[in-house]
């Protein structure tokens, strides 16, 4: 096999519930703070769960003139300044590099939910002449990976991925394939997801997924405990800056850390449930090692997709103790913290995890009181830990029975 | 206030609060797309907030001469007249 050409981390954006931008971001996942609270946006009388985790203080204004901005669903606003922070992180200035050769690939598992509930009601109460004629444009789910190209003028490939809550690990897979093919250079690349809405919170209401804590949202997202019952919905986008290696290396740029492989499959199961051995979770995380060249005990920490679903975490430990046998490495869910940004929850993790090789910290799973016997893995309970590690492997699962892992190497 | 000047508060209000053009540049003869950077969504935009406000409909062909604030205001408020 031909050698692979190496792929650069140089940048990281988050627009999430426990912090806008790289410091805050991480400085909230290190000290094991929780973005929960209740629903602001609009009035949840009737639902079973009124709990979530909402970006706050956020303004697009902060990052684009609003002239620009008149065309972006909140989603994309999302990606949008996720971008420009993760650029911004990257010292790489969007008019500097080959417009050719940067690409943007952002996922999303749905796109403009509440632009389409919002017109929908227009259809019904006042006729197909009230529809907005950007609906399309502002509510399609390839509409932040646009914008950005647009904004920037990034003219290489791009496209978004749509598999649910694995969508940015789709993403970034795909990333690392126009980097390794030459298709391109620099990729912008993440996911970005606003779920949180009145038709999005009534149907994972219906669906039976959410953790029904109404009294104590910060302490509702219970990864692998005894207790758990359900995850937090959330809203948000991280994107990184995947960058080749000798293109980072020469304009002189911060490396973050490697991105050593990726491996993608599919349950073939179930619409929603995982697969209950966990066999292909496994088949990913098993796939991705190879690609990156690693066995299994090179892996120093796992970062779980760990929803806080009763089926969900036990099948993913299935999986770990497949893969990594008996004794596998520590395995936290940043869910506890951020809750659960579907389509943007890969590229979150992914940042926790990058973040954690450059400070050798492994993030927590907080709110872990009760073990399962199920779930019998050490899973960073409630505090941050100092870690010597050089190799740490991101999952992300999603409805549809997507799997995705990334790899990630000290640098 | 006579229909045309309603109409054109109307069409204002919606480039400054929906397509956030910054009102110091909207007069009657600025061109719609080059001077304001309208596409032709937004000029739907705008003429679809006209259109629900004062209960009228225009016609994509009746539109496709308009290029200034000046001639969106004359072809809206005469369909507004013909309807009072």
């Amino acid at each position: 096999m031909p050698n692979k050409r190496r792929i650069a981390v140089t940048g990281i954006g988050p627009v999430t519930p426990v912090g806008i931008g790289i410091d805050p971001f991480w400085e909230s996942i290190r000290a094991g703070r929780s973005g929960a609270g209740h629903v602001t946006s609009f009035d949840t009388t009737g639902y079973a769960v009124n709990i979530c985790a909402e970006v706050s203080d956020f303004d697009i204004a902060n990052f684009i003139e609003p002239r620009r901005s008149r065309r972006m669903e909140r989603f994309t606003q999302f990606a949008y300044a996720a971008s420009k922070m993760a650029l911004e992180h990257a010292g790489l200035d969007p008019k500097d590099p080959d417009p050719s050769r940067v690409g943007v690939v952002i996922g999303s598992g749905v796109g403009g939910l509440r632009l389409i509930e919002d017109d929908t009601m227009n259809l019904n109460t006042k006729g197909p002449r009230s529809v907005a004629p950007d609906l399309i444009a502002r509510m399609m789910a390839n509409s932040a990976s646009g914008a950005v190209a647009i904004e920037f003028g990034f003219q290489g490939p791009n496209e978004a991925t749509v598999t649910a809550c694995a969508a940015s690990g789709n993403a970034m897979a795909r990333a690392i394939d126009h980097i390794r093919n030459g298709h391109a250079d620099v990729v912008v690349t993440g996911g970005t997801e606003t779920p949180i809405t009145p038709l999005g919170l009534a149907a994972f209401c219906a669906a039976r997924a959410l953790s029904k804590q109404n009294d104590d949202p910060q302490h509702a997202s219970r990864p692998f405990d005894l207790n758990r019952d359900g995850f937090l919905l959330a809203e948000g986008s991280t994107v990184m800056i995947f960058e080749a290696w000798d293109v980072a290396v020469a304009r002189g740029a911060t490396i973050l850390a490697e991105v050593l492989g990726y491996g993608l499959s599919a349950d073939a199961h179930h619409l929603v449930m995982p697969q209950p051995e966990g066999v292909g979770a496994a088949a990913c995380m098993t796939m991705a090692l190879e690609d990156s060249e690693l066995t299994p005990s090179d892996i120093g920490y796992i970062s779980a997709h760990g929803t806080a679903t009763s089926l969900g975490d036990a099948a993913e430990t299935k999986a770990v103790h497949k893969v990594f046998g008996n004794s596998p490495p520590p395995t936290s869910s940043t869910k506890s913290m951020t809750g659960h940004l579907l389509g943007a929850a890969g590229s979150t993790a992914a940042a926790a995890t990058v973040m954690g090789l450059v400070d050798q910290i492994l993030p927590p799973t907080t709110n872990y009181e009760t073990p399962d016997p199920a779930c019998d893995l050490d899973v960073v309970p409630n505090q941050a830990r100092p870690a010597k590690f050089d190799a740490a492997i991101m999952n992300t699962f999603g409805f549809g029975g997507h799997n995705a892992s990334i790899v990630f190497g000290k640098v | 206030m006579s229909n045309r000047d309603e109409v054109v508060v109307a069409l204002k209000e919606t480039l400054v609060d929906r397509l956030k053009v910054e009102a110091s540049t909207i007069t009657e003869d600025a061109n719609l797309f080059e001077d304001l950077g309208l596409d032709s969504i937004d000029l739907m935009t705008v003429v679809m907030a006209v259109e629900e406000k004062f209960g009228i409909e225009v016609s994509d062909e009746e539109l496709e001469d308009v290029t200034t604030l000046g001639q969106a205001a004359d072809l809206l408020s005469a369909k507004v007249g013909s309807n009072a």
